[in-house]
């Protein structure tokens, strides 16, 4: 089997990038020569790939707008063949400009030991590498699939869990801590923490399903797939110039959010300290909300707009005139209540300086359930720096506070250490697992 | 269409609108306080009641009671017991004067409502008595004494615009305009039937 061989795109948008590809030689050529310098070899599988590659890659940086527009937004050919840099110094799919859908694969290993995992980051690294770059991987039976990949973004989180089990307790990094117990959650069986953590991301849901298929069927014997969280965004944005989205209850959601491309962004969202393996990664908590759409639709608009504290159609805060208006907390009405009630999230949620904050990149999920019913939710993903000053304390005033807890129950949980980036032939958390 | 038919079905349309009118601006509203509204009471109470005639959620609950010198004095935790919201007072010992309530509440049923009423404090008649008038009984110290002045509990929707005002004043405009079209439509029949 020969690779699929692609023209060179050109860049659209915020990052994208073009990928050269140069390797003439194939993987499989050189598995055959020293197929078992795979198992156990990370610095094997480097030397191999070294040989002959010559992608080319641009730094992963956004460009620094004020509001990144959903992405798909350019014409269906180029979007087709949009790639999103797999190597860089962050993952792909964090910083990034946000994919029209998203698939968190929760997965388990059996057989927890450093070697084990060592092998399924081998593999999937060089699978994502692959994919994302528009070649198949390895072994790929549908690989015209992969020809268009539409900004396919793959990437990896270690649970705590995990790194215990393996005997990496002196690497865990002292941000990735386990999440206390908050009094709203109703968390249900089977969206709780897993070892391990795929995030594929892309703006075409057959590309997507077809590279979700083939991760796992190559983690097949050494992982085992808990479940999958499927979400989607709407290519519109909530309101013109925003870089928001409406959810399932009609509300602009993703305001107060760190800028991918700002400085600012790099101060919330990446790790700086710690272990080799983590710094230029974060911390993803990821929470599954169920909505409770009936009973928040009965809702009248005005007491809609008093639970979140903005307003449904532009997203602009209680007594604000725009989405990006500074909410006024210390507004008084006519009869003399707060403009912004005080329960009311956006004033509950509100993080009071930068360290506080986290960036969120909520998708919506639909869950038929089988017997003609659906639960509808938000997949609400919140990368950081350090869940321990933002994330936590946030979720712990929420919990106590909000008025909007009414109508959102979480019902899963779980957190994972995202490694920094990879270069070319690096394996994913490659420091962590030699 | 005869003209008996066509009165019938006017008649039907001006139910069908006024039927409509009325679930529109069916909702919660306000039913007594305590004290009562426009009263006058010896001293200031201990708490702050309101009771709807429907049951009120919690989220989004916000009762403020201001003092005559416009001081919050009620405590920041309102509390709901189904139809009846309670907001706790801090201490206003000695303070005389007319106190205002403010409220903003949703029903269980999902509507917003927000309003407002006074109440008095004349104390015992001896103590000084602070910016706004106080009624005093000439009797003495006779509490509970009903207000002179009634002021009405103002109660507002929290709607945008004032829709549900408005709302049954096009019914009534609407049901004018289909009695005269009615009307004239007889008329004009009777004018100009062919023979």
């Amino acid at each position: 089997m020969t690779h699929a061989k692609h023209d060179d795109t050109e860049s659209i948008g915020a990052g994208r990038h073009v990928e050269e590809k140069g390797s003439s030689l194939s993987r499989r050529g050189f598995l055959a020569v020293g197929g078992s310098a795979l198992v156990g070899a990370a610095g094997g599988f480097a030397l191999g790939s070294s040989i002959g590659g010559t992608s080319i890659e641009d730094p992963q940086v956004a460009a620094p707008t004020s509001a990144q527009p959903p992405a798909g937004v350019s014409s269906p050919d180029s979007a087709r063949h949009a790639t999103t840099a797999f190597h860089g110094e962050h993952q792909a799919g964090v910083e990034t400009p946000a994919t029209l859908h998203i698939a968190f694969v929760g997965m388990n290993l059996p057989d927890a030991s450093r070697e084990s995992l060592q092998r399924l980051l081998v593999l999937l690294t060089d699978d994502a590498a692959r994919m994302a770059s528009a070649r198949p991987a390895l072994g790929d039976t549908e690989p015209e699939v992969a020809e268009q990949p539409s900004g396919l973004t793959i990437s990896v989180g270690l649970s705590r869990r995990l790194l215990e089990a393996i005997g990496a307790g002196a690497l865990i990094p002292e941000q990735l801590v386990d999440l206390p117990e908050f009094s709203t959650d109703a968390l249900e069986e089977p969206w709780g923490q897993t070892d391990l953590l795929l995030q594929v991301g892309g703006d075409d849901a057959l590309v997507l399903a077809h590279a979700v298929r083939m991760l796992v069927k190559d983690a097949a014997t050494l992982a085992d797939v808990r479940w999958v969280q499927n979400g989607f965004r709407s290519a519109a944005p909530a309101v013109a110039g925003s870089g928001s989205t409406r959810n399932l209850m009609g509300q602009v959601d993703g305001t107060v959010n760190p800028v991918p491309g700002t400085p600012g962004f790099g101060g919330v969202v990446w790790i700086d300290q710690g272990p080799d393996w983590i710094t230029g990664g974060t911390i993803l908590v990821l929470r599954r909300i169920r909505m409770h759409l009936d009973e928040w639709e009965a809702l009248d608009r005005s007491a809609q707009e008093l639970m979140i504290g903005r307003t449904v159609q532009s997203g602009a805060p209680l007594g604000g005139q725009r989405e990006d208006d500074a909410p006024d907390f210390d507004a008084v009405d006519a009869i003399g209540l707060p403009v912004i009630p005080m329960d009311a999230h956006i004033r509950v949620a509100h993080a009071g300086s930068l360290r506080e904050m986290i960036f969120r990149r909520p998708y919506s999920y639909v869950q038929e359930r089988g017997d003609g019913t659906r639960d509808s939710g938000l997949l609400f993903a919140a990368y950081t720096a350090d869940p321990r000053r933002s994330f936590i304390p946030m979720q712990e005033r929420l919990a106590a506070n909000d008025a909007f807890n009414e109508w959102n129950t979480t019902i899963g949980s779980a957190v994972y250490a995202f490694p920094r980036g990879v270069t070319e032939g690096e394996v994913w958390a490659a420091e962590l697992i030699a | 269409m005869t003209g008996s038919r066509l009165l019938a079905t006017t008649l039907a349309s001006l139910l069908i609108l006024v039927g409509s009118a009325s679930s529109a601006s069916g909702h919660a509203s306000e039913v007594s306080t305590m004290p009562e509204a426009g009263s006058s009471v010896s001293e200031v109470p201990a708490e702050v009641v309101i009771e709807f005639d429907s049951p009120i959620m919690e989220a989004g609950l916000a009762v403020v009671v201001r003092d005559p010198r416009g001081t919050i004095v009620s405590d920041s935790a309102p509390a709901v017991d189904r139809n009846e919201v309670r907001v706790g007072m801090l201490a206003a010992r000695g303070l005389q004067g007319v106190f205002g309530v403010a409220y903003r509440v949703v029903s269980d049923d999902g509507h917003a409502i927000a309003g407002t009423f006074e109440f008095t404090v004349i104390g015992d008649g001896t103590a000084p008595a602070e910016s706004a008038p106080v009624e005093t009984d000439p009797a003495g110290t006779d509490p509970a004494v009903s207000a002179a002045s009634e002021s009405p509990p103002a109660q507002v929707d929290v709607v945008a615009g004032d829709s549900a005002r408005v709302f049954p004043l096009i019914v009534v405009g609407l049901a004018v305009l289909l009695i005269v079209g009615a009307g004239l439509a007889l008329r004009w029949r009777r004018g100009h039937r062919i023979r």
